[in-house]
């Protein structure tokens, strides 16, 4: 036990003392589940971050997100001749923001674990709705593991708040895997 | 001044979230019951939001009410077109006239031909939406109001509809 510890210490290590100053351009994918959220489904969504980390231990990254929510179905006349199930647009989200890292952020070969902490632009429009525009929340853990080539890939996960009026929130899971290439500027 | 940058955002992120997190969306679907209208009996249909589960569960908590519309069935079994207009009051009126001079028009159709239904989908009734400041005071006051349907001339309009609302309320 002890000695899996200290591999998988040195492996964290290994990776992150292989690049100082890191620039790394990405692209992923995957889920965007509403949480509490009745009038969304789950959909999908991708994006494309560009991270800077001038430290292997810390960093900082720009991103752009396209991501889309199922259509919510609710049961109307119930119960009566006329029952039916009914659907309207989940809509579509774009998310343009910023996030600091801290961890396993400099790239390099082996496994890199860190945390990520932004904001960004949440708009949101559905087809037949006015579109809400906010600025978003989000906190999550991410892992890359490295290759020798520069190519990483990565699984990410971030809990996204939006605060809305009257002092409620809009609440998503976002869970993504993608690969980086790494730039290594040293 | 980048640790500071990232201490302030992680500092800060916590109360965002702590004073929002315990909020959710629900979609309150209530079934109003079927009637009929004609212009020598307008009739009313009372409406106790307090009936449903959902509403009731959250009245006392609402944060924002974020969207009503209608949806199901307008049937016009009258000889002539009609463009049927719902109002909504306090109080009880059985004439057109009373309804527009005293009420609060809420939804107006599109045309219905004689002898013709008009099926709103969820995603078709908000555009026919009117007045809906009104119609949110009295969703955050209680919830009980009268329904009128109603509409120009001489008509016969049966109504089997829906009332959705979506709430942003604590949890």
């Amino acid at each position: 036990m002890r000695k899996t510890v200290v591999i998988f210490v040195l492996l964290f290590m290994a990776g992150n003392a292989q690049a100082l100053t890191d620039l790394a351009f990405g692209v992923y994918g995957g889920l965007n589940a509403p949480i509490v959220q009745d009038d969304t489904k789950a959909g999908t969504g991708f994006g494309a971050r560009v991270k800077f980390a001038p430290s292997p231990m810390l960093g900082a990254a720009a991103f752009f997100e396209s991501r889309k929510y199922g259509d919510p179905e609710i049961v109307i006349l119930q119960g009566t001749p006329n029952e039916r199930t009914e659907k309207t647009d989940g809509g579509k989200v774009t998310v343009l923001g910023i996030e600091g890292l801290i961890g396993g952020t400099g790239g390099g070969i082996g496994p890199h674990f860190y945390w990520m902490i932004g904001l960004g632009k949440y708009k949101w429009t559905r087809d037949g709705y006015g579109d809400l525009s906010k600025v978003e929340y989000h906190l999550g853990p991410g892992l890359e593991i490295g290759f020798p080539s520069g190519l990483g890939i990565e699984a990410k996960a971030k809990l996204e708040v939006v605060p809305t009026d009257g002092g409620g929130s809009r609440k998503n899971l976002l869970i993504f895997v993608g690969a980086n290439y790494h730039f290594g500027l040293m | 001044m980048k640790k500071n940058l990232l201490l302030t955002l992680a500092l800060l992120l916590p109360v965002v979230i702590a004073g929002c997190l315990a909020s959710g969306t629900l979609v309150v679907v209530f079934d109003i019951p079927k009637f009929t209208s004609l212009p020598l009996s307008v009739v009313y249909q009372p409406i106790n939001l307090t009936e449903n589960s959902d509403y009731e569960d959250h009245k006392d908590k609402l944060k924002s009410i974020d969207e009503i519309t209608l949806a199901g069935f307008i049937v016009n079994s009258g000889s002539s077109d009609a463009i049927s207009e719902i109002w909504i009051s306090d109080e009880l009126y059985t004439d057109t006239a009373s309804v527009r001079e005293n009420a609060t028009l809420v939804f107006m159709s599109r045309s219905i031909p004689a002898d013709d239904t008009l099926f709103l989908h969820w995603s078709d009734g908000r555009a026919n939406m009117r007045n809906l400041g009104v119609l949110e005071d009295q969703i955050k006051n209680g919830g009980q109001f009268n329904v009128y349907g109603i509409a120009d001339g001489s008509f016969n309009l049966e109504y089997d509809l829906s009332v959705i609302i979506s709430i942003t309320a604590g949890l």
